[in-house]
């Protein structure tokens, strides 16, 4: 399962984190810090995997950002490595040529595009398309939301 | 690439785009906090007092507390307008408000109560994105409560065929998420025929989303889920050879990548398919994953990573099941080729692959030697996480025929290797050594050199071992002294060098003396040249070897004697006492002497020491045991029980964090060692005069692994657990073992309740109203079968007992299960004890012990608010119903460590809000069963003074029974 999720500029800024699992508000700002340090330090060309705690961390560079993700020693790395890849392709083809500022001005979309992709520290869709349509069906509700009432 | 996407500007808010803006531009960080300052006053204002603020201002100004929050300023409000959101009829700002609430909120928020409601609105909604909200924030932080109030309900939309697939996937995910919360929520008796006919359903996401559950649930338990092989392996089919899935779930051109990963992951929980026909086609589909594995060497990196993956589960699942001899090779040269690749992801991987299946068997570990110099190779590889994985791997490809090989390039390498892996090697290489040594003369030679290359990585467990082997083969002891002797001419010797040398020279000196160049007194000189540079465990060390050299060579009783007089006096109270111990010794009495200082006896072979640190990879020395100044021997009488204590103590610890219940780590620490200080007792009390005891005693005191927590059983402290302890100060390690252990599973459910070098007693309980249940665990750590093995149940008034009959002989390293069930009909004051009886090759045993079955495992919880509490609280006074004492806690008082104690431990509502002193609590709890058949509630007030580290707790409740055992309980717990 993935424990956490984080997304950091080349500076060392967190851009966006997601936390599958409890840590005290505390926990999370020292691994955030921790994983900064090794992920941000670490040479260019070495493996993109490594050992943390009773964790894996398994990382990847877009650009000025790093994406982080926290898995259980027994995840598959590379799957989870081109779950990273998809997530970023989401987010690309939704945002057209996404940018460290898209995810800034609109963290809340980055949040709710994550929650159709992971849930639960699980991979949840798969498919591209799907996870597009998704939400731009969800986009389209708020515009007629009078046509969507609860019905009881 | 695309353009941009419509509607980000026709949902996105202005007011918080500017907002944002402002704050990315502002020029300092002052700048900053002001500005966010404002804005907060702002909102806060806005909240408050404008009455009709509009579903849109609402959402914005959430938005922009959620920025502020993520940029880590803290959120003292809020919290309730992002719940008001929730219940907005319109999508955009329902959505904000889950959004906010899963980041916000937590699964033990004292907020999610509240919003329980609108979950379950929203599911029961017919509306997919209404339903898909909720479920996405149940997943994200639902808890225990959730799963009980809404199980039903999400259980009804996985299977409901009028959900959308998108309402399925999620609800699959909730109900995974609430297993976690609540292990052993999903069973197979109730759930399996339910879930596994979702595996019929046509849509990729939802199987997706169900294999994670189904995968967690094996991974709990596979007995109950078997009846979802068959179909797992029809879809693999239906994927890997037939090719029949939705296009858009083709990823770089490789069929749906995840979902094959996962349902080769589900397989490999359980044993190879027992009907012929289900092998083969799992035989088939794996054979049909190889194939493609030519066109991993091309193609885009995502290409080859997604193609990999299934290769490295189906690797993984080859491995499991270990059955084809051809798949088996195949997998072998797969391996073999990844390890050799550019990629540096793939060679990671394939020597962590490689590693498994070299531990395989022993066919596996032959198929894989040709690869051995590559391995080498990646010792030198320039990622350290590569590194370590070759480590692994040779580790486990050594055997006798290649260990000298191996051995000595990792002794190259050691001389470069960083400092991140250099403890793990410095084992690694101890072990091998050790394990294919075909004679020790080379062990001695690689050990010296290890401390030679990397001593301070070298550690104690290490060297004592060295010591070990030395004394118990005979052949080797004149070269490890030579070689020794030797090795400390070097002017610059690692100090645990001169410990191995002070040790070995000691014992086995005299087989070199005879030589010119190495005579006692030569012996003698060339340690103690080293002796003032050292730590005061080693002087103490040394001091020990010169008095076996008085013992050995009377030539040299001058110049030791000139230094056990110079540190007649030390500062340190543990070379002090061994000077003057030795000083009488060796000038009193020679008899006595040759007895004391006599040949240190073979060391039991039980106990094999550093193995057990390999399994952490890390290679972190845990190793129990205690580096204490007397490692060696003759500790002075203090320790000889402070040193077990504090060994089983440690040893306890140790047990408890890495296998509970489990023998795998069994055999006590060190069984040698204290057989010698004991054999050596009575002797060093007839030397020790009445007036150095009574000198040397105090400062030991001090040292005492116990320190100041000592007095925390100690029968003068107030009110305390009533304790077994004698007063005499001599404390029984095991009577103390046994209380602390009784102690703690009085707040946990689970745990080791007694623990000796024979039997492990492991205890899980579980209570539900007035019913428990235990399960004890009794395991036979000791070599020889447990016979006559019975145990006796003594119930008390209130709790009846009713164990299950067990069989009579535990087999050495095994373990049985008794369960015991009881119920609880009134207040109870005593505690069920049990009696276990055993016989031993040797003798009957007998162990009487407590068990955890105290009134707080009933309490229910008891929610009030601050009228509530203080109506109810004045309505009892005065004993015996209310009793109140001070108690001074053993440590400063945490207030939050207080409120663990009590909400975790002891099942009591710690009442938030109603006492406006943080340093005060208030509690309250229920407790169900009182004896006229009524409910009793219980009030509990906890005044602490910091400064004085005094606290004050006040009971009342309407039974005065309950309030004192209520009182005795939170005193001992939390002092």
């Amino acid at each position: 399962m993935i424990h956490f999720l984080l997304l950091l500029s080349r500076q060392g800024k967190t851009r966006l984190t997601k936390w599958y699992s409890p840590f005290t508000n505390k926990e999370k700002s020292r691994f955030t810090r921790e994983i900064g340090n090794m992920v941000l330090n670490r040479p260019p060309k070495l493996c993109n995997f490594l050992e943390w705690k009773e964790y894996k961390i398994i990382f990847k560079r877009y650009a000025s950002l790093y994406f982080i993700v926290c898995c259980d020693r027994t995840d598959n790395e590379l799957i989870v490595l081109e779950m990273i890849h998809h997530f970023v392709e989401i987010l690309d083809r939704y945002f057209g040529n996404v940018c460290e500022l898209d995810l800034i001005f609109n963290f809340h979309k980055a949040y709710y595009i994550l929650d159709e992709l992971l849930l639960a520290g699980e991979l949840q869709e798969t498919s591209k398309k799907t996870v597009l349509r998704l939400i731009a069906q969800q986009d389209a509700q708020q515009e007629n939301p009078s046509e969507h009432k609860v019905d009881l | 690439m695309s353009t941009p996407n419509p509607n980000i500007a026709k949902t996105s808010m202005r007011g918080l785009t500017n907002f944002i803006s402002d704050l990315r531009n502002a020029p300092s960080k002052e700048n900053e906090e002001k500005r966010v300052t404002k804005e907060m006053a702002h909102i806060r204002k806005e909240f408050k007092e404008n009455k009709n603020i509009d579903g849109y201002a609402r959402r914005k100004y959430v938005c922009k507390l959620i920025y502020m929050y993520m940029l880590g300023y803290e959120l003292d409000f809020g919290h309730m307008e992002a719940v008001t959101l929730l219940s907005s009829t319109k999508f955009s700002e329902k959505q904000i408000g889950y959004i906010s609430i899963a980041i916000l909120l937590h699964e033990q928020h004292e907020m999610l109560p509240l919003i329980i409601n609108s979950f379950k609105e929203d599911l029961l909604a017919r509306n997919d994105y209404f339903q898909s909200l909720a479920l996405a924030a149940i997943c994200n932080i639902g808890g225990k409560e959730v799963a009980e109030f809404l199980s039903p309900l999400i259980q009804k939309l996985l299977i409901a065929n009028t959900s959308s697939p998108m309402v399925k996937k999620r609800a699959a995910l909730a109900i995974l998420r609430m297993n976690r919360k609540n292990i052993g929520f999903v069973t197979p008796d109730q759930w399996v025929e339910r879930l596994v006919s979702v595996l019929d359903d046509s849509d990729f996401g939802v199987l997706n989303s169900l294999m994670s559950l189904l995968i967690e649930l094996a991974s709990e338990n596979p007995i109950g889920w078997e009846s979802a092989i068959p179909k797992v392996i029809q879809l693999l089919k239906k994927i890997a050879i037939n090719k029949e899935f939705p296009k858009e779930y083709t990823y770089y051109h490789i069929a749906c990548p995840w979902l094959q990963v996962k349902l080769l992951k589900f397989l490999r929980y359980f044993p190879p398919p027992e009907d012929s026909q289900g092998g083969q086609v799992l035989n088939e589909i794996l054979n049909a994953i190889f194939s493609q594995s030519e066109s991993a060497k091309a193609g885009t990196v995502n290409h080859k990573n997604s193609l990999n993956a299934v290769l490295f589960e189906a690797i993984n699942l080859i491995i499991h099941l270990d059955s084809d001899p051809t798949l088996l090779k195949q997998t072998s040269s797969l391996l073999g080729r990844f390890i050799t690749v550019k990629e540096t992801n793939i060679r990671y991987l394939g020597l962590a692959t490689m590693s498994h299946f070299a531990n395989l068997s022993n066919e596996t570990s032959i198929m894989i030697k040709k690869y051995q110099d590559t391995v080498l190779l990646s010792l030198k590889d320039a990622d350290i996480s590569i590194r370590r994985r070759a480590l692994d791997l040779l580790y486990g490809m050594c055997d006798k025929n290649t260990c000298k090989h191996i051995v000595a390039e990792l002794l190259s390498y050691l001389q470069t290797a960083d400092y991140a892996i250099r403890e793990e090697l410095v084992i690694k290489i101890a072990n091998l050594a050790e394990k294919f040594a075909s004679n020790y003369s080379w062990y001695v030679d690689v050990i010296l050199q290890l401390i030679t290359t990397a001593g301070d990585f070298v550690s104690d467990d290490i060297w004592f071992r060295v010591v070990k082997i030395v004394t118990n083969h005979e052949d080797i002891q004149a070269y490890a002294a030579s070689t020794v002797f030797t090795a400390l001419q070097s002017r610059n010797c690692h100090e645990t060098l001169i410990k191995v040398g002070g040790y070995i020279l000691g014992e086995f000196g005299h087989l070199i003396a005879d030589s010119p160049q190495s005579s006692p007194l030569i012996q003698f000189n060339i340690l103690h040249s080293k002796y003032g540079t050292c730590s005061p465990s080693t002087k103490a060390l040394l001091l020990s070897t010169y008095a076996k050299f008085v013992n050995l060579f009377p030539e040299l009783t001058q110049p030791t004697q000139e230094v056990f007089k110079q540190h007649s006096n030390y500062i340190d109270a543990e070379i002090q006492q061994r000077a003057c111990e030795y000083l009488n010794l060796t000038s009193l009495n020679e008899d006595l002497m040759q007895t004391v200082l006599d040949v240190i006896p073979a060391f039991s072979e039980k106990d094999n020491s550093n193995n057990n640190n390999i399994n952490s990879s890390n290679g972190n020395s845990q190793d129990p045991r205690v580096s204490s100044g007397s490692g060696y021997h003759t500790p002075p009488p203090q320790q000889q029980y402070q040193q077990p204590v504090q060994q089983q103590q440690s040893n306890n610890n140790l047990q408890d964090l890495l296998d509970p219940f489990g023998l795998g780590l069994g055999g006590s620490p060190q069984p040698a060692q204290q057989q010698v200080a004991q054999y050596q007792q009575p002797q060093q009390q007839i030397v020790m005069q009445p007036q150095q005891i009574q000198q040397q005693q105090s400062p030991q005191e001090v040292q005492s692994p116990f320190g100041s927590g000592t007095h925390n059983f100690s029968p003068s402290s107030p009110n305390g657990p009533s304790s077994p302890i004698n007063s005499g100060g001599a404390i029984d390690p095991l009577q103390l073992k046994i209380l602390i252990s009784f102690k703690r599973l009085c707040l946990a459910s689970e745990g080791v309740l007694y623990e000796d070098n024979m039997l492990q007693v492991g205890l899980k309980s579980e209570y539900q109203g007035s019913q428990g249940r235990l399960m004890l665990y009794y395991g036979n750590s000791s070599a020889f079968p447990l016979t006559n093995f019975n145990v006796t149940f003594n119930s008390v008034s209130g709790v009846q007992l009713q164990p299950q009959s067990i069989a009579p002989v535990i087999q050495p390293k095994a373990q049985i299960q008794q369960p015991v069930t009881f119920s609880c009909t009134s207040e109870f004051t005593e505690t069920p004890t049990v009696v276990i009886n055993f016989l031993t090759p040797g003798k009957p045993i007998t162990i009487h012990l407590k068990l955890p079955i105290i009134m707080s495992k009933f309490f229910d919880p008891l929610k009030l608010n601050s009228g509530d509490f203080f109506a109810k609280w004045k309505t009892i006074s005065g004993k015996p119903l209310e009793i109140q004492e001070v108690f001074k806690p053993t440590k400063p008082v945490d207030i939050n460590q207080f409120t663990k104690v009590l909400s975790d431990g002891l099942n009591i509502t710690v009442l938030k809000g109603v006492d406006p002193n943080p340093n005060n609590i208030v509690a309250a709890c229920l407790y169900p069963f009182g004896s006229n058949g009524q409910p009793i509630q219980c009030y509990i007030r906890i005044e602490s003074n910091p400064q004085a580290n005094m606290c004050r707790v006040t009971i009342r409740t309407q039974s005065a029974v309950l309030t004192n055992t209520l009182k005795s309980l939170l005193i001992a717990h939390l002092q």
